[in-house]
């Protein structure tokens, strides 16, 4: 009887093996976007060793500024060298990237021809000194070319980042399917007015943001709609934005900037 | 008869006539006996003694030699010079010689032959009207296949660049073709320049010719293990290698790659090789193989005693990591972002190349966190069309590419002034910055030409710089 129970032991771990659970249910092998809600809902943060794929939307969708802020604001949480790949011109913006937390320091550029992007990005994504790769698709992908990446991106136990800016579909149009782990659209919300008496242009509120989880392998998809305080300085301390419905959010602390730091509701 | 000389050639005795004929024509012909070896020792004396001209000599065997003269004909003082001085030494040393300079190996041996005169200067691109009257012995074919040609009335290089490429080659095999392709540029051809003595380059030969990944994979290791040794011993670290590997079939396989700075670890040295393997053709086996560290740097003192300090790992292991990815094919690019101090916004980025060489510690600039800045930047900055604004204000309503967009709250402005310091016709010019956000919650990031008011100051244009 003991010995039946170690075979079928034996053989749940192979199993898991070849399903390559072990490593996705690893706690601690996750990137916090920052969100608490997003985070609990995911169970800690992005898993590591995956592929995600983002989109824009509405006049964000060619340029894709929105989901490239949101990465990078994920990649601040995490450690080693990024990889960030373009087929053309590759267009980041120091400053920006920076106000989202990230580091230039650790940003490799590479620009190649758009035909070699996913050849180049499944390459890099095999290189175990990356830590992760962000790649600026400009052509949509086929279901094996993305199952090619995933597969890499485990080989490798390298994060992929899709940004899809030439490739997306029109925002209410089918998306392609895609064997990635999971499936972002961050979407541009018209901001809470400050109150103003006068009649001239109103004054900008806090960003707005509809960050929806369109399609997660093994999990439900979600939408958030959170707002980006507008930024500080770091020696600032950071404020508690108010929620919606009128309530304090409790303070957090993160690094100052972050999209996460602002109050996420569901 | 393997040569005669100016005074055999006048009696009427040509190369490739049998000595009883030749002894026939004149009887007292001094022929001494063919020593291909000793020949071929004062070929690469004689290639060593070019070295003065270039570094990058190679031997034309049997009897040619190629100089890599890229960059040195302005040493002596032009093209048509450099041949002079080349031509006056070797007839001092009581030699003939025939020169020619082209653009590639293959033309250069072609015109040298077989051209009009005994010094040609081909200009660039010009080797396919220059070859076409050639016959096609000067594209280093082997006696049959040129044999073949003839049979098929293919006497020229031109006639054989009109043929179809498909028949022959299937006809010939695909050497005809690449030859041709050399000799035209189309095909890159490395030459194997000559070696210095002292050149690290360990060898194996192999009992069994070897095919497979896993075999030139450990014979990778071992070759890599030798000159890895050698660079210690002498304080060097490599920075260009070539594995040269020697095919059953007597030709010969070179992959070459490049290191970022100077490096003597085998195993960094070793991954880099094996990543080329794919590269390599092994065709019926390789029978011995060959690691020649083509150019060797000092290692800099102060980069490797940071090595040995924990927290610096990193930086070894990026240079290992940039390495692998430069020796990739399809990068086009490969940089950083670093700051540059600069007010505007395209101009407060530089792509600084990896590794950074310069050492500079880029300090970020206080002023540029307290603005909101677009993570992507357009360039060049894309200009709107404005349906209604007033005087001082952003636009109300604007047309970017193609789209209405109607403008419900506005941060602004953030004036950047331009640099006259760089450009006198910056002086004055002035940017205007607004965020606006439209009905739909997209931001952008504009920018007017002139503070509004005065016409000096800019045209009064709108652009997008970026999406917020």
């Amino acid at each position: 009887m003991n010995q039946h129970r170690e075979t079928m032991e034996l053989l749940r771990e192979q199993i898991a093996r070849i399903e390559r659970r072990s490593k996705i249910s690893d706690a601690a092998r996750h990137l916090r976007t920052g969100l608490a809600d997003v985070d609990r809902h995911l169970g800690g943060g992005l898993p590591c060793g995956v592929v995600h794929e983002f989109y824009g939307a509405g006049s964000d969708l060619r340029v894709a500024a929105k989901p490239s802020r949101f990465i990078a604001s994920i990649l601040a949480d995490s450690e080693g060298q990024i990889v960030w790949i373009s087929g053309r011109y590759l267009d980041l913006h120091l400053a920006g990237i920076r106000a989202a937390g990230l580091d230039a320091g650790r940003v490799i550029c590479i620009e190649t021809r758009p035909e070699n992007v996913p050849g180049l990005c499944e390459d890099i994504l095999r290189e175990r000194a990356v830590a992760a790769v962000v790649a600026d698709m400009d052509a949509p992908l086929s279901l094996t070319a993305s199952r090619r990446l995933q597969l890499a991106s485990e080989a490798g136990d390298t994060t992929g980042f899709l940004l899809h800016r030439e490739s997306a579909p029109s925002d209410t149009g089918r998306l392609p399917p895609s064997a990635c782990q999971t499936r972002w659209r961050v979407r541009g919300e018209p901001c809470v007015l400050p109150f103003s008496a006068s009649l001239s242009l109103p004054a900008l509120g806090p960003e707005r943001w509809t960050i929806e989880l369109l399609r997660q392998r093994g999990g439900r998809s979600a939408s958030w709609s959170c707002e980006i305080p507008p930024y500080v300085t770091p020696h600032h301390l950071p404020l508690a934005p108010v929620l919606a419905h009128g309530s304090m959010a409790p303070a957090q602390s993160g690094p100052a900037g972050r999209v996460g730091t602002g109050a996420a509701y569901a | 008869m393997a040569a005669a000389d100016r005074v055999a050639r006048a009696a009427g005795i040509v190369p490739g006539m049998a000595l009883t004929h030749a002894r026939a024509l004149v009887p007292d012909l001094s022929a001494p006996l063919l020593d291909a070896d000793a020949d071929g020792d004062a070929l690469e004396r004689l290639a060593e003694w070019c070295l003065w001209l270039s570094p990058l000599v190679a031997i034309d065997a049997p009897d040619g030699i190629w100089i890599d003269s890229t960059g040195c004909d302005h040493l002596q003082g032009g093209e048509a010079p450099m041949l002079n001085t080349l031509a006056g030494r070797l007839a001092s040393l009581g030699l003939t010689c025939r020169l020619a300079l082209a653009e590639t190996p293959g033309a250069a041996h072609a015109l040298a032959r077989y051209g009009r005169n005994d010094r040609i200067i081909l200009s660039a691109g010009g080797q396919g009207a220059a070859l076409a009257a050639l016959p096609v012995g000067g594209l280093r074919l082997a006696g049959q296949t040129e044999e073949g040609l003839q049979r098929l009335g293919l006497r020229t290089i031109g006639a054989l660049q009109a043929a179809p490429r498909a028949p022959l080659t299937r006809r010939f095999g695909a050497d005809v073709m690449r030859r041709l392709d050399q000799a035209m540029g189309t095909v890159f051809e490395p030459i194997q320049p000559l070696r210095p003595r002292d050149a690290i380059a360990p060898r194996r030969s192999f009992v069994e010719p070897i095919g497979t990944a896993e075999a030139i994979a450990t014979v990778i290791d071992v070759l890599v293990d030798d000159a890895a040794q050698e660079l210690v011993r002498r304080g060097m670290g490599a920075r260009l290698i070539d594995l040269v590997c020697d095919r059953v079939d007597a030709s010969v396989q070179v992959c070459r790659v490049g290191l970022a700075a100077p490096a003597y670890e085998a195993a960094h040295i070793a991954r880099l090789l094996r990543e080329q393997i794919e590269t390599i053709e092994p065709g019926f086996g390789i029978e011995a193989m060959q690691l020649v560290v083509v150019r060797i740097e000092p290692i800099p003192a102060d980069g490797r005693m940071r090595g040995l300090l924990a927290a610096e790992h990193g930086a070894a292991d990026l240079g290992c990591l940039i390495d692998r990815l430069r020796n990739r094919e399809g990068i086009e690019q490969i940089y950083r972002l670093a700051e540059a101090g600069s007010h505007l916004p395209e101009r407060t980025q530089v792509r600084v190349a990896l590794p950074d060489a310069s050492g500079r510690k880029r300090i970020p600039i206080a002023w540029q966190w307290s603005a909101q800045r677009p993570a992507r930047l357009f360039s060049p900055p894309e200009p709107i069309l404005v349906l209604s604004t007033l005087p001082a204000d952003p636009p109300r309503l604007f047309v970017w590419r193609g789209g209405r967009h109607r403008v419900r709250a506005a941060d602004g402005p953030e004036r950047i002034h331009g640099e006259w310091w760089h450009d006198a016709d910056e002086y004055g010019a002035v940017r205007d910055y607004w965020v606006v956000e439209d009905d739909e919650g997209g931001r952008f990031w504009l920018f007017r030409h002139g503070d509004g008011v005065h016409e000096w100051s800019g045209d009064l244009s709108w652009f997008v710089h970026g999406v917020l």
